[in-house]
């Protein structure tokens, strides 16, 4: 019971509320100025506690019941992810520092960079063996959304200086509206 | 011999050719002059309220004064801290701006706990736009003709009128919280998310008065949907309608002055160049026209005024914020 | 008013009205396929070409159509690689991208366009012909209603909740007390931020779906590796046919219908429609348990009820001159551009333009009809490109569409975060839509609320019974309701699990 991935969520939820709750005070700030009631809004105390007073019993009642061993729908959302192989995993881990890698450094490296790194990555994880299409695709496709995005768009995308100093003037030549 | 030559050759036209770029992406920006690229007004508040229209009006004027566009970036949130604070961390390279009013940038220290920035120390005024003067409104059916009757009956039944406005320590608010300590009357405030949603809830009737801004509500008193009963300011901006300071309430309540400022730091020259820009802009008749057209004033004050009116705000805020709290 | 409506009739039937919103239409559809972007960016970034164009027979239609055009865009990524394009799809990407993976992308796309069509069509034409009892309704919703409808549509998606109900609550509650993370919706006050200035402003919503929705899709893929070059599908499969259609008109209708009472409900959203539609369709139907794992009729269900919602929201916009969300506010900016004033004069002053607006809306939805059908074969294409190129591709999209949404390098951290919370909780088999409509509803409730004891002054109860009773009916019919839904909902899965075995 306490192996199977259901009850540890739970048990980390209640754990989280608990610890939320009893943190409260310093989590929340009080507003500096108190205003009489007529003119005063909620206080932004009430409602978190009121939910977290929420999770810690129906967690309380989900864990007490599966200890009585009632209703056991465990695995029934996605029964093709039970059974591990470690192949898989060892792959899932490496994606994982991957992705979290160039979440971290998309503003140094730029849009650019970091997603070529990213898509290089991943294509090798998942499998592709064509080199030649990988490396194109993960060059040209940013680039492609790059143009898109800040020129038709009009929105930024983290990019390094030099990059944006080439490429600014070459977008402006393009038509635009 | 000839391979040499040549081979020297390419190297030469190399070496220019890279030369030339470097120098090209180095020396650039120094030459051209600013603004070469369009500047972003960072507007916090919520789309299709008055900032957001004034703004719009404005921007698309002083391009001519510029040679480049302003860039409308609406960032609501927060009571608009979440756009002060992209302002004030932006590069103070002139090519940030933020579009503010009054409160927020002097009563809200007062009424926020805020770490990251101090707006009185982190910007600096590039131009007084206009200014909202807030008028008080009631339903067009409502009991209340005057407002010396809604100020009766709220003496008769303190704490029990309702008043909805746009937002804690908003221009609404921060009005309804001077009226009722200079009439000496209590009413219940209700917030609600803009003064779109507060004048909803006066005409569905949930509330029994409200504020606007009279500019943006001629339609609703031509319909006789919406009756103003009172406007800010020492003299009447309506016919019927008194003034604050006829009722007995400070004249220099309820007034919004919607100011485009810059991060400190932003170099003096083009803060100079900005409030030219602005000065110019009061000259054009296509703009005074469309302000007008939209409802609204053009009653302009320079940045360095401005950073006189700021300081005297800053300190009468202080002493109202205590007020309304003890109310 | 019927000689308006009728001089509105001439002035629409312009062939370059027709053209500018096809044009809005379809850069609408594209702008709502890239996911992060959400319509309002799109709506802003267009707002200076329907300025220029000065025309408000023009500009107006085309901004509506671009909106139009993006609600429906958004089904499109959601659907083929399980990423919502925007927030009013989410509920799409379950059965939607499920159908994909069974080798009937086209059919999903086909029906989404033709459920999103149809509901707009009917939403449109109700509130253009009652457009004054519609206004006047909607101003009877105050906060207490609001507040007790939240509350009502939280139980229902708890308990229909795929799974016990028990699971379901807990995921609200958790969606919930996420919303609350950032600063309070009264006084701005910090909570749960640590100081940082990152959290300030809470977890943002996009970044959360496209984690909850496409990571774990593409966790599996990577998990799985790819050494037999596979798909996501290998056909695109057939169209739409006839009679599929007609067996879930029904569902659409029902649908419209609900998307359009969300709609006047202020304050709601397409998320919430759609996921009332869904459920709704999910409760009558005669085997719920389809429902999540490729029904077409969810798929239509969710696409009508989101874009039902369009209608009415026009309507405070256009009578009174309130904006009720973002995009009717940005409407608002752009009427007044073109020198309309929206409000109770505007019928009176300019009837006939805004009748001819209204009546452009509702035939743009005609033309959106061919613009979808004639783009979706293409579209479709994508399930088959090899998994190994397309999954490198909708993670890159996944980080381009995050930081589109704020340019803010901290929805990145939220986007992987909720990935990994995503695939805990597949793995754990909880149903992540409760947690979705915490997430979104919360803030809103909690605001709400607050007004509705502000409203009430000194007795909440007194208030309650004596002048609102419409809430107090709510909230007390509720519980009783939840009640009835949850046994129905749990006895039905209980004779699936004996049946299926």
């Amino acid at each position: 019971m306490f192996r199977k991935a259901d009850f540890r969520l739970v048990a980390g939820l209640l754990l989280l509320a608990v610890v939320a709750l009893a943190l409260g005070q310093r989590l929340i700030a009080e507003p500096p100025i108190n205003l009489s009631d007529d003119i005063s809004p909620l206080n932004p105390r009430l409602f978190p506690s009121l939910v977290l007073v929420g999770i810690v019993v129906v967690a309380g009642f989900f864990i007490a019941n599966r200890i009585r061993g009632v209703e056991d729908f465990e695995g029934e959302l996605e029964p093709a992810l039970a059974g591990d192989d470690s192949g898989g995993t060892k792959r899932l881990l490496g994606f994982l520092v991957l992705v979290v890698l160039c979440a971290l450094v998309i503003n140094m490296l730029g849009f650019l960079t970091t997603m070529f790194v990213l898509m290089l990555g991943t294509s090798l994880l998942v499998g592709n063996d064509s080199i030649a299409q990988i490396v194109a695709f993960s060059a040209g496709l940013p680039f492609v959304i790059y143009v898109l995005v800040t020129h038709v768009l009009r929105t930024s995308l983290p990019e390094l200086d030099a990059i944006e100093a080439v490429l600014v003037p070459l977008l402006g030549m393009l038509p635009s509206f | 011999m000839a391979n040499v030559s040549t081979f020297l050759l390419r190297v030469t036209r190399a070496v220019t050719t890279s030369g030339v770029l470097v120098m090209m992406l180095v020396g650039g920006p120094a030459l051209a002059q600013y603004p070469e690229r369009p500047i972003t007004l960072i507007t916090p508040y919520a789309a299709g309220g008055s900032h957001d229209l004034n703004a719009r009006v404005f921007t698309t004027y002083i391009q001519r004064y510029l040679d480049q566009p302003v860039v409308i970036k609406l960032v609501p949130g927060q009571a608009g801290q979440k756009g002060t604070l992209e302002a004030v961390q932006a590069p103070p390279d002139g090519y940030t701006l933020i579009f503010t009013d009054n409160y927020r940038d002097q009563l809200y220290q007062h009424t926020f706990r805020n770490r990251h920035y101090d707006t009185t120390a982190d910007l600096i005024s590039v131009a007084r736009v206009n200014y909202g003067q807030v008028g008080l409104i009631v339903r067009g059916d409502s009991p209340y003709q005057t407002w010396q009757d809604f100020e009766a009956d709220a003496r008769a039944r303190p704490g029990e009128l309702k008043m909805s406005h746009s937002g804690l320590w908003a221009a609404f608010f921060v009005t309804a919280g001077q009226v009722m300590k200079d009439r000496g009357i209590r009413l219940r405030l209700v917030p609600y998310r803009g003064g779109g949603p507060a004048k909803a809830a006066l005409l569905g009737g949930d509330v029994d008065i409200s504020a606007g801004f009279p500019s943006s509500l001629v339609a609703d008193v031509e319909a006789g949907v919406i009756r103003i009963l009172a406007t800010a300011g020492s003299e009447r901006t309506i016919e019927d309608v008194p003034s604050f300071a006829e009722l007995g309430i400070s004249a220099s309540a309820g007034f919004m002055h919607r100011a485009v400022m810059a991060p400190r730091a932003t170099p003096a020259d083009r803060i100079a160049r900005l409030r030219a820009a602005f000065a110019e802009l009061q000259d054009d008749p296509d703009y005074k026209a469309a302000m007008a057209q939209m409802g609204e004033n053009t009653e302009y004050l320079d940045g360095e005024a401005y950073e006189d009116e700021r300081r005297a705000l800053g300190n009468e805020y202080a002493e109202l914020a205590a007020a309304i709290a003890a109310l | 008013m019927l000689e308006a409506l009728l001089a509105g009739f001439e002035a629409a039937l312009r062939v370059d009205t027709f053209i500018w919103v096809s044009a809005g239409l379809l850069l609408g559809m594209l702008m709502g396929a890239m996911p992060g972007f959400t319509t309002t960016m799109g709506m802003s970034v267009l707002m200076p070409v329907a300025f220029l164009v000065g025309d408000p027979l023009i500009g107006i239609p085309f901004l509506i159509g671009v909106y139009k055009g993006g609600i429906y865009g958004g089904s499109v990524p959601a659907i083929l690689i399980s990423m919502p394009g925007t927030a009013a799809s989410v509920v799409t990407v379950m059965d939607g991208h499920e159908l994909s993976k069974k080798g009937q992308p086209r059919k999903a796309l086909d029906m989404a366009l033709a459920a999103s069509v149809i509901s707009d069509f009917i939403s449109d034409f109700l509130t253009l012909i009652l457009i004054i009892p519609v206004a006047a309704i909607v101003l009877g919703f105050g906060p207490p209603e609001i507040a007790a409808i939240m509350f009502m549509s939280l139980v229902i998606v708890s308990v229909t909740a795929t799974g016990p109900v028990l699971k379901g609550l807990l995921m609200l509650g958790f969606g919930f007390w996420l919303s609350f993370v950032g600063a309070d919706p009264f006084s701005a006050m910090e909570r749960y931020t640590f100081g940082t200035t990152e959290l300030y402003d809470g977890f943002h919503l996009i970044p959360m779906l496209i984690g909850l929705f496409a990571l774990p899709e593409i966790f599996n893929a990577v998990r799985a590796g790819d050494r037999k070059r596979g798909r996501v599908a290998s056909l695109v499969g057939d169209r739409l046919s006839w009679k599929e259609l007609k067996a879930s008109m029904r569902t659409i209708l029902r649908s419209t219908g609900i998307g359009t009472a969300v709609g006047l409900v202020p304050g709601l959203g397409q998320t919430v429609a759609a996921m009332m539609g869904y459920i709704a369709a999910k409760n009558a139907s005669k085997h719920p348990e389809t429902f999540g794992k490729g029904e077409i009729d969810g798929v239509a269900a969710a696409e009508a009820a989101n874009n039902a919602v369009n209608g009415p929201t026009m309507v405070p916009l256009l009578t009174l001159g309130i904006p009720g969300d973002n995009v009717t506010a940005l409407l608002l900016g752009a009427f007044m551009m073109q020198g309309l004033r929206p409000g109770p004069t505007l019928f009176e002053t300019s009837g006939a333009i805004v009748f001819a607006i209204l009546i452009v809306m509702l035939f743009a939805n005609v033309i959106f009809w061919f613009i979808g059908y004639y783009s979706i074969p293409m579209f479709s294409r994508v399930v088959t490109i090899k998994k190994s190129l397309l999954i490198p591709i909708t993670i890159m999209l996944a980080f381009t569409g995050t930081y589109l949404a704020r340019s803010n390098p901290f929805d990145l951290v939220t986007l992987v975060g909720f990935g990994i919370i995503g695939l805990a909780l597949r793995k754990a088999a909880f149903d992540v839509m409760p947690m979705v409509m915490g997430f979104i509803l919360g803030r809103e409730l909690e605001y709400s609320f607050g007004q509705t004891v502000s409203l009430a002054g000194d007795s909440l109860l007194q208030f309650a019974l004596t002048e609102r009773l419409g809430m107090t009916a709510i909230v007390v019919a509720t519980p009783i309701f939840g009640t009835l839904i949850g046994l129905r909902m749990s006895r039905l899965r209980k004779q699936e699990l004996i049946r299926g075995g």
